[in-house]
């Protein structure tokens, strides 16, 4: 393991801190001077986890089959953890404090494209922006681009024009920097490259064009808002140009690692180019045959990764402002098929990580055959003298409003599930 | 390559992992501009009151040469020729029967082909069928497109050959070019790159257009256990527009996955048979199909077959005991689908939305139900012919809308923005420029052969198609329709490319059918302003004059890109790269 952790950070460097009563994590985001607007990282892990192989344990039940493991517990969180995966045990012995566990979120569908949908946006609407686009917008609209999709499943909906993307191959790399141009690459190197000057001419006579254009054709509705995209899009671009760091550390590949991923992200956070950033662990999650041997791994693998970008985001200073949320679309089966595979399962979990997190706990929640369970959405605990449960559209409802965003007009009439949010 | 290039390359090895995964401008102010550099709209107007009275809207049309430029656009991913927008121009009655051209051409067939893929989602990155055998000599790119191309070129072989929509699900025949015959062992009697009729091979294998090709069936690949539902539901959703998805479920956590018994009942409790009692006898309908087919690296030859009619006796009783069916109604195999899809009233609603929403850019949910039915009633008068559904839709008040004052920013979008494709065939057709690579080498991570040529704009894995706002049509399936920062970057880079390629062509002594710009590097103010005016007729569809203010904005930026270069070629170069990203090319 490199970098800090936790226990580091209390023993060394940060022992000067340690001199106040205050919890480390608060006295961590109090010397982390950062902008007051928090920054929003979307971790998914497409394909959907078997949640009990971890965070919603449930071993020596007849009504599921539990993947092997010993549950333990984090402060309030019981988790499945195992030799085979010690990273697990680990991000809960270093984060578990900052972490909330969401478990019993409805999806309420069992296809992979439509609970991708349905977890990110909180509604079955492909047209909707998802939560990474709408805190995004509402906490850093001026930013260049407001939600970065460094993954590939994610819905802009009305804020496309707030959003981007890196490419599968990192083809952002080719597009910041002619000397990686494709044509390059290959051999021909065609590419105009105008002088700053020049390509101030150009830009500026594209902007002229496009205001005048705006003034009459784009005064109302959607065509004017899709000329204050292109108008703010051409002022923005060049804002990207930070985003490429160092040529020759750059990695086509970066999208499908996990690693490099994370730096990206925390690199938009920290030049000041996005406000959201959405990341996807490459993983194989859709596991219909020998879930728990796959499974496992993947676990071992995801918390590795996220013990990584923990630690980075302490070591880089951005620990204080940024909310970590991951989640995957749905969970699996209660009970192993045919194959020893679990298939899909409409109720899944997600983790809510940060210095605004009442963590170390566990909201929501699932009987003995993995359904959910009627939750107080205002504690997040299991009560059943409600009758409410935690669904998608509240718990997305939830990670806004401790985001700082007026989730109402979003998710009108929806309650957002709000247990986990400090006060 | 440098060995930082090969570095590069070499990382993509971890791609592995993911190929082997299953008259005037329309805007009335710099329209017709005259030689005092006065404007004056051609845009016509009218008073709409909404829909509870209370306040007025007023409609804003488009010029008939901008609502030329849009049906074009629509239609064929092309803007009119110069001749075509003076002839609307001189006589807006016009337009009509250029339309009727449009039609008629091999570009809206490839329209057709897009619009159907966006639903049917085929042509993914997903390269599932190596140059083999006989396809060796062929590249990675050529043999999978063509397969993946092939349902829908049967979709626009219906549709340009005026035969009745629902051919799309009944045809007895099949299509195929050379490569799709070889890889499915079909009869073939085309010269290689034509798209004939022709039939699956298998003697007892039944036809019923799109819905028995093997590559739909590959993409929308299913599993035992799902019992050929995704299927089912991929032909509900397209040819239905009815997505059983998109409705909650409850599922009892109680079920013994193992035994294929207790799924089989689980779907018929109470709350589970609601969809199933309907989605299931549909699902029966697919089973002499494998499951999931993907020949990948083990590919060694061809012909191969997908078709597997066993699978209906042995498969089908252990995983559904539901027989074959089609909401209530008697149906035994995929030619009864087809049948009792085109009797089924939705099916012609479906492919009204589907082409309404597609060419206008609209989400079904915003489309006009009034407008709806008054298309429905024209496309069923003129035989489901899909031609006068798209003529009817082009032609419209709505689709000719400029824009409409008061209204709010949720309301239905009217300027569109260029989709990749549209993009790429509009620039091949106004400037000769296509931004291609040739990845004339193998990616062992992607299999056996060369990869091929890649359209940077179209393509959804090296290319830019998914940072454009398109799709890959697997996991990005949600079109962006508008800009952002890196939509914008692309078109930059584009426009870089395109500029240094057209002007260092034009200056070079090509002949004047292959070249843009007609002056040469000499030419003196009047000539490049007349030159410039030229441009803005043909690219941006702007009738000016060499004095009109849109022509002095281009002759400016010349200007001052020559004082500081002091070479016109390079000043025209300037000139290009603002040209190809002009809002009036990315939105029509």
């Amino acid at each position: 393991m490199t970098g800090i952790n936790r226990r580091q950070l209390l023993a060394g460097g940060a022992a000067a801190l340690a001199a106040t009563a205050l919890p480390w994590w608060k006295r961590l985001a109090l010397a982390q001077d950062g902008p007051q607007q928090r920054n929003l990282l979307l971790v998914f892990a497409p394909g959907g986890w078997d949640v009990t192989a971890s965070i919603d344990p449930k071993p020596g039940l007849t009504t599921i089959d539990s993947p092997p493991g010993n549950v333990r517990l984090f402060r309030n969180i019981p988790v499945l953890t195992g030799s085979d995966r010690p990273a697990v045990s680990e991000f809960f012995t270093d984060w578990g404090e900052l972490t909330a566990v969401v478990n019993g979120v409805e999806v309420r569908s069992i296809a992979h494209e439509e609970c991708t949908k349905r977890i990110l946006t909180g509604t079955n609407n492909s047209d909707r922006p998802d939560m990474g686009a709408i805190a995004g917008v509402e906490n850093g609209r001026d930013l260049a681009v407001p939600y970065m999709i460094l993954g590939n499943t994610a819905f802009a909906g009305p804020y496309g024009g707030y959003s981007g993307r890196a490419g599968v191959v990192g083809q952002i790399i080719t597009l910041l920097d002619p000397s990686f141009s494709y044509s390059v690459f290959f051999g021909r190197s065609t590419r105009f490259r105008p002088s700053s000057d020049e390509a101030d001419l150009i830009k500026q006579h594209v902007l002229n064009r496009a205001d005048a254009r705006r003034a009459s054709v784009g005064q109302a509705g959607v065509n004017k808002q899709r000329m204050d995209d292109f108008i703010n899009s051409v002022q923005r671009r060049d804002l990207l140009r930070p985003m490429l760091g160092n040529p020759e550390d750059a990695d086509l590949a970066f999208q499908l690692e996990f690693e490099p991923q994370i730096d990206l992200a925390l690199k938009l956070f920290k030049d000041g180019i996005s406000r959201s950033v959405l990341i996807e662990h490459p993983g194989g999650w859709d596991t219909h045959s020998q879930s728990h041997a796959q499974q496992i791994p993947l676990h071992q693998h995801l918390y590795t990764g996220l013990n990584t970008l923990m630690q980075k985001l302490v070591e880089q200073g951005l620990f204080a402002n940024t909310t970590v949320v991951v989640l995957s679309e749905m969970s699996r089966t209660p009970k192993l098929n045919g194959d020893n595979g679990k298939d899909h399962w409409p109720v899944t979990s997600s983790m809510v990580i940060g210095s605004n997190v009442k963590g170390g706990q566990v909201y929501g929640g699932t009987d003995d055959y993995q359904n959910s369970v009627t939750t107080n959405l205002t504690t997040g605990k299991p009560d059943d003298s409600v009758d409410t449960t935690v669904t998608a559209a509240s718990f997305a409802s939830g990670v806004l409003t401790m985001m700082g965003v007026d989730a109402e007009p979003y998710f009108p009439g929806v309650e957002p599930l709000r247990g986990f949010i400090k006060s | 390559m440098t060995s930082t290039t090969a570095h590069r390359w070499a990382s993509l090895a971890l791609l592995g992992s993911l190929i082997a995964l299953p008259a005037c401008g329309d805007d009335g102010s710099s329209g017709s501009t005259g030689g005092d550099g006065q404007t004056s709209s051609n845009a016509a107007t009218s008073n709409a009151a909404t829909s509870n009275g209370s306040t007025e809207e007023q409609v804003e049309y488009l010029s008939p040469t901008d609502h030329l430029v849009r049906a074009s656009m629509a239609l064929r991913g092309l803007r009119p020729s110069v001749e075509e927008l003076e002839q609307v121009q001189a006589d807006p009655e016009a337009l009509p029967g250029i339309v009727d051209t449009y039609l008629e051409s091999e570009e809206f067939g490839a329209t057709i082909r897009d619009m159907h893929d966006e639903g049917l989602e085929l042509r993914t990155f997903a390269f599932w069928f190596p140059p083999v055998g006989p396809l060796s000599d062929r590249t990675i790119v050529e043999v999978n497109a063509s397969v993946q191309e092939a349902p829908l070129r049967l979709i626009e072989h219906v549709v340009m050959n005026d035969r009745p929509y629902s051919e799309i699900v009944t045809a007895d025949y099949t299509l195929a070019d050379e490569i799709v015959a070889t890889v499915w062992g079909m009869e073939y009697d085309g010269d290689g790159e034509e798209w004939v009729e022709t039939r699956w091979p298998e003697e007892d294998r039944v036809h019923a257009g799109v819905l028995t090709d093997s590559m739909l069936h590959i993409r929308h690949y299913t599993t035992p256990l799902n019992a050929q539902r995704r299927r089912a539901n991929m032909v509900t959703t397209n040819f239905l527009c009815f997505d059983f998805l998109s409705i909650d479920i409850n599922v009892d956590g109680n079920i013994d996955l193992s035994d294929p018994e207790a799924v089989k009942n689980a779907v018929k409790s109470p709350e589970c048979a609601t969809c199933h009692e309907s989605l299931d006898p549909l699902s029966s309908l697919f089973w002499r199909h494998e499951f999931f087919f993907a020949p990948g690296q083990e590919a060694q030859d061809y012909p191969i077959s997908h078709y597997r009619p066993d699978y209906e006796r042995f498969y089908r009783p252990l995983f559904t005991d539901r027989e074959p069916g089609y909401f209530g109604k008697e149906a035994d195999d995929l030619r009864d689908l087809g049948q009792r899809l085109i009797e089924d009233p939705r099916f012609n609603q479906c492919a009204v939305q589907k082409f309404s929403s597609y060419l206008a850019q609209v989400k079904p949910e915003a489309l006009d139900r009034d407008a709806s039915r008054e298309l429905q009633a024209t496309f069923e008068s003129s035989g489901l012919n899909a031609k006068a559904l798209a003529r009817a839709i082009v032609l419209s008040d709505t689709f000719r809308t400029r824009q409409v004052i008061g209204e709010d920013g949720d309301a239905r979008p009217y300027l569109q923005k260029v989709r990749p494709r549209q993009w790429s065939r509009m620039m091949d057709d106004l400037i000769g420029f296509r931004w291609e690579v040739n990845l004339d080498f193998p990616l062992d991570f992607i299999g056996n052969g060369i990869y091929g040529n890649v359209n940077l704009m179209t393509d959804s894995f090296f290319g830019y198609e998914v940072l454009l706002g398109g799709s890959d049509d697997y996991q990005v399936t949600t079109p962006v329709h508008t800009l952002n920062p890196t939509i914008s970057l692309v078109f930059d880079a584009f426009a870089l490319e395109a500029a240094n390629y057209v002007a260092e062509r034009d200056f070079s002594g090509a002949p004047a059918s292959d070249r843009l710009i007609m002056v040469g590097a000499d030419a003196d103010e009047a000539a490049i302003r007349a030159e410039l005016a030229r441009l803005h007729l043909k690219l941006f569809a702007e009738f000016v004059e060499p004095d009109a203010e849109a022509v002095n904005m281009s002759y400016e930026l010349f200007e001052a890109a020559q004082g500081m270069s002091n070479d016109p070629v390079r000043a025209w170069k300037v000139v290009l790269s603002a040209m190809f990203q002009d809002s009036r090319l990315i939105y029509y």
